[in-house]
């Protein structure tokens, strides 16, 4: 039994036409899509390199140099923790010679994807090997003896942001040079010598920070979230942050006890990421009258920041200019 | 003066949380009472999309969550005038789009910003909220007063409503976009899903003990404050996300009224909220 | 002038022509029963005339006036079927129906007239419902809640009163009632009333006129005419009897149970 009816004149019904137009289309772009963008493999003789978001594309940029393919996967002005990886960017991956990505927790989809990326080729580097990772800290601003939560949910233990202390980010730098290194022995002198350079520039970055603090009145800065673990520890400030563990906003009790806080404490600033929305320190600001600052974790830029030519170093510069106006203020 | 009014952020979210509260059971009554509570939760969602969007293409998201919801209202509205049968499905066809929209969309957006205008930003109100908030609530507190006798015959007979003389579909028109600005609007401070529970709730515990439309009305609009102000009371005395707290407290007043109804010589009403006439 | 005068109407759905150059008039105090088997186009005739639709052809005219141009709708009162009227939650009371019809009548924005309270209790009082004003309209029998609709359609002072099937759903004792009231509007205010029913009995008791509508035309008779049977048997397709003529006088009126 035929499956189309024909109509009285003969002719198939316009709506089966229509409807077999649609699923054609709909089967050819399917196909097409998943075709991927294919093996661009080192077609210009660069390698090519996937990088999960701006700090690993940034470190891999400066490491790699002209010899270096980097795409980066988190688009400018999306949030790290949020993303998460389309069918096309796993495709892509399988044109890759290196996937470059942080770890501990920072990037949650990476298992998947290394897992179903079709590349026997692919070197994956976890930069955050070897550091010491700190526990996620939920710092109250008064001590009431609850347990340490998770910062980002129970998903996560560690708090991931390693890179904002200079000398993890050292680590981080040194992990991509070896992989490099391995992955294309014969410009390893090229690579040596970027990591060098760009491992005395942190030496440096380092020690302006170690020589700021000392000068630094006070030692708490107050943060929307607990997200500077590792600058903090490195420079002897401790963090309080507004934190919430499920996210969005914070209870009204929470905002009263950093209201309070920042009163019987005489803070000057408050600070969050730059990225996220600023309502909530915008109102604590306004109650308490102290400024709102950004303290970036250098998680993602926006593209007129890339514009701009901000990197790893300019944005940690400014970082320190912000806690030093902050924790410098004298009487 | 109790701490909770020594601290701005609270005073503010008592201040737009009882005009919101006192305007959404005004429209909530007549949507209610329509059936067309499904109508309340698409243009929640709705709204949502808007906000979306908005975020997306970097337009203010109030402002984009308010001209979706107002498009997709009268779209309803059209469609149910000229074909009342699709009414009811067009207006779920509409909240299913919406939540679609949303979901996708949400891909683009961070979820920090995303989650604020589904559960609300009580806590962190800023001048440009509470002078929209105020605007609004004057505008709807108006034409609703204004509109009050004319709405009241329209829902309760809208054929003689219509031989009586009055403008119908003016004011259905109107009160259809005054929906769709109040839902949107008030999506931004309190959250889409309260919204959604604001439009429903104070009227169905309300309905348990009016004895007229105006009480519906005046017992709704308490009812709902009610909810808010000790929603937010209890939010911050025990630790609690407000807007989740506002609901709950909504809810659990609903189940008390219905358990008290239940006490044999009460004679009290069950009320159906949902389509099925 | 007639009150209601209709010519060559005709009407359609689709194809279907449910009303056929249908002429009749009504003069003022008539009481008019439209009957006729289902699906005559008895409810159409009313739309028609309430220009909720609109013809194929024909003309209308109520109180002189081309329905097209005709303005004073709170002339004409209209009571539904109960059936379909409205959702018997809505948590509205009598006073607060009635009310809003008056409000409605006089112009939804303007102010309440002065004499507000008392024209709904009036009103209510001429149907025997003025102890129910702070009742839920909800919380009456099928009878009652008829009669307060019947209120809300007196309380803007109409020429005409038009009902479509009022006793559907009620129980008898209130449909005599409903009959009487009906009646004693009819004799005392002037009302014109025009009437759809399938009971064809109890109408030809009250009506001084009937107009029957059926597959193969119509007809338009007066109660009083011996030949009511066979007219209207001839409409229905099968025999008819009518119990009782209409008769005028309070006699009458008194043995049917009106009082």
């Amino acid at each position: 039994m035929n499956g189309f009816k024909r109509n009285a004149s003969g002719g198939f019904g316009i709506n089966t036409k229509i409807v077999t137009a649609i699923s054609l289309i709909l089967v050819f772009s399917f196909i097409l899509s998943s075709c991927g963008t294919g093996d661009t493999g080192a077609d210009n003789g660069k390698l090519t390199i996937y990088t999960s978001f701006y700090v690993m594309y940034d470190f891999a940029t400066k490491i790699g140099g002209d010899k270096v393919n980097v795409i980066n996967m988190v688009p400018a002005g999306m949030e790290p923790h949020d993303w998460e990886p389309s069918p096309k960017d796993i495709a892509g991956l399988s044109g890759a010679d290196l996937f470059i990505y942080s770890g501990a927790g920072m990037e949650g989809w990476v298992d998947k994807i290394v897992e179903t990326v079709n590349n026997k080729n692919l070197v994956v580097v976890e930069t955050s090997k070897g550091i010491t990772l700190r526990e996620s800290s939920h710092s109250h601003a008064h001590e009431d003896g609850e347990a340490n939560t998770g910062h980002f949910g129970d998903e996560y233990q560690y708090d991931p942001h390693v890179w904002l202390d200079p000398m993890n980010a050292k680590i981080q730098m040194k992990a991509i040079k070896d992989a490099l290194v391995q992955v294309d022995g014969k410009n390893s002198g090229y690579y040596e010598e970027n990591y060098n350079y760009y491992a005395a520039k942190l030496d440096e970055l380092d020690r302006k920070y170690r020589e700021a603090a000392k000068t630094f009145s006070r030692k708490e800065i107050v943060v929307a979230h607990a997200a500077y673990g590792y600058l903090c520890s490195a420079y002897g400030i401790e963090q309080i942050a507004l934190d919430s563990i499920t996210g969005g906003e914070p209870t009204g009790s929470r905002m009263k006890e950093i209201i309070d806080y920042i009163r019987e404490h005489d803070i000057r600033a408050i600070f969050y990421d730059g990225i996220s929305s600023s309502k909530t320190v915008d109102a604590i600001a306004a109650e308490t009258g102290i400024r709102v600052a950004v303290l970036s974790a250098v998680e993602g830029l926006s593209a007129e920041d890339l514009k701009a030519g901000k990197d790893y170093f300019s944005i940690m510069e400014e970082n320190l200019r912000a806690l030093s106006e902050a924790l410098q203020q004298g009487e | 003066m109790p701490e909770i009014f020594q601290y701005d952020f609270m005073i503010n979210a008592f201040i737009v949380g009882i005009l919101i509260a006192i305007i959404i059971p005004c429209i909530g009554t007549v949507v209610v009472l329509r059936r067309l509570s499904i109508m309340g939760d698409a243009l929640s969602h709705i709204s949502l999309a808007g906000v979306a969007a908005g975020l997306v293409f970097g337009i203010n998201p109030i402002l984009s969550a308010v001209v979706f919801a107002v498009i997709a209202s009268l779209s309803i509205e059209k469609i149910r005038s000229k074909i009342p049968k699709y009414g009811e499905i067009s207006t779920a066809v509409m909240m299913s789009f919406g939540i679609g929209l949303a979901a996708i969309l949400s891909g683009f957006v961070s979820s920090a910003n995303f989650n604020s205008f589904l559960f609300g930003s009580l806590m962190a109100i800023n001048r440009f909220e509470k002078y929209l908030v105020i605007c609004l609530a004057v505008v709807v507190l108006t034409v609703f007063i204004l509109m009050y006798r004319a709405l009241f015959y329209i829902t309760f007979d809208e054929e003689s409503a219509r031989l009586a003389g009055i403008p119908v579909k003016t004011i259905t028109m109107v009160f259809t976009v005054l929906t769709a600005v109040t839902i949107s609007v008030s999506s931004r401070v309190v959250g889409t899903l309260v919204v959604s529970s604001m439009m429903v709730l104070p009227v169905a515990v309300s309905m348990q003990i009016a004895k007229s439309y105006k009480q519906t009305v005046v017992f709704s609009v308490l009812f709902s404050v009610f909810f808010v102000v000790s929603g937010l009371i209890f939010s911050f005395y025990l630790d609690l996300k407000p807007g989740g707290t506002i609901v709950m407290t909504g809810v659990i007043s609903l189940v008390i009224t219905l358990l008290a109804g239940k006490i044999p010589g009460s004679g009290r009403r069950k009320i159906a909220l949902r389509g099925d006439d | 002038m007639h009150v209601l005068e209709v010519e060559n109407l005709s009407f359609a759905y689709g194809e279907n022509y449910i009303l056929k150059d249908v002429s009749f008039t009504v003069e003022k105090g008539d009481f008019v029963g439209i009957i006729g088997p289902n699906g005559s186009g008895k409810s159409t005739l009313v739309k028609l005339m309430l220009k909720i639709l609109t013809p194929e052809s024909g003309k209308i005219r109520i109180l002189g006036e081309d329905i097209r141009k005709f303005g004073e709708w709170s002339k004409i009162g209209y009571i539904s079927q109960k059936a379909n009227s409205f959702n018997s939650d809505f948590p509205a009371t009598v006073n607060e129906i009635v009310g809003a019809s008056l409000l409605a009548s006089n112009g939804i924005f303007r102010r309440k007239p002065p004499d507000f309270s008392e024209r709904v209790y009036n009103a209510l009082k001429k149907v025997g419902m003025q102890d129910y004003g702070n009742k839920l309209i909800g919380r009456l029998s099928g009878g009652q809640q008829q009669r307060v609709f019947i209120a809300r359609v007196l309380v803007a002072e109409p020429e005409i009163m038009i009902l479509d099937e009022p006793t559907v759903g009620i129980d008898s004792k209130s449909e005599e009632a409903l009959y009487c009231l009906l009646a004693r509007l009819n004799e005392e205010l002037g009302i014109t009333i025009i009437m759809v029913t399938h009971d064809i009995g109890e109408i030809s008791v009250h009506a001084n006129k009937l107009i029957c509508l059926g597959e193969n035309g119509f007809t338009v008779h007066d109660t009083a005419d011996p030949d009511s049977d066979r007219i209207i048997s001839a409409i229905y397709g099968f025999s008819v009897n009518m119990q009782n003529r209409r008769c005028r006088n309070c006699d009458c009126m008194k043995r049917a149970g009106c009082d």
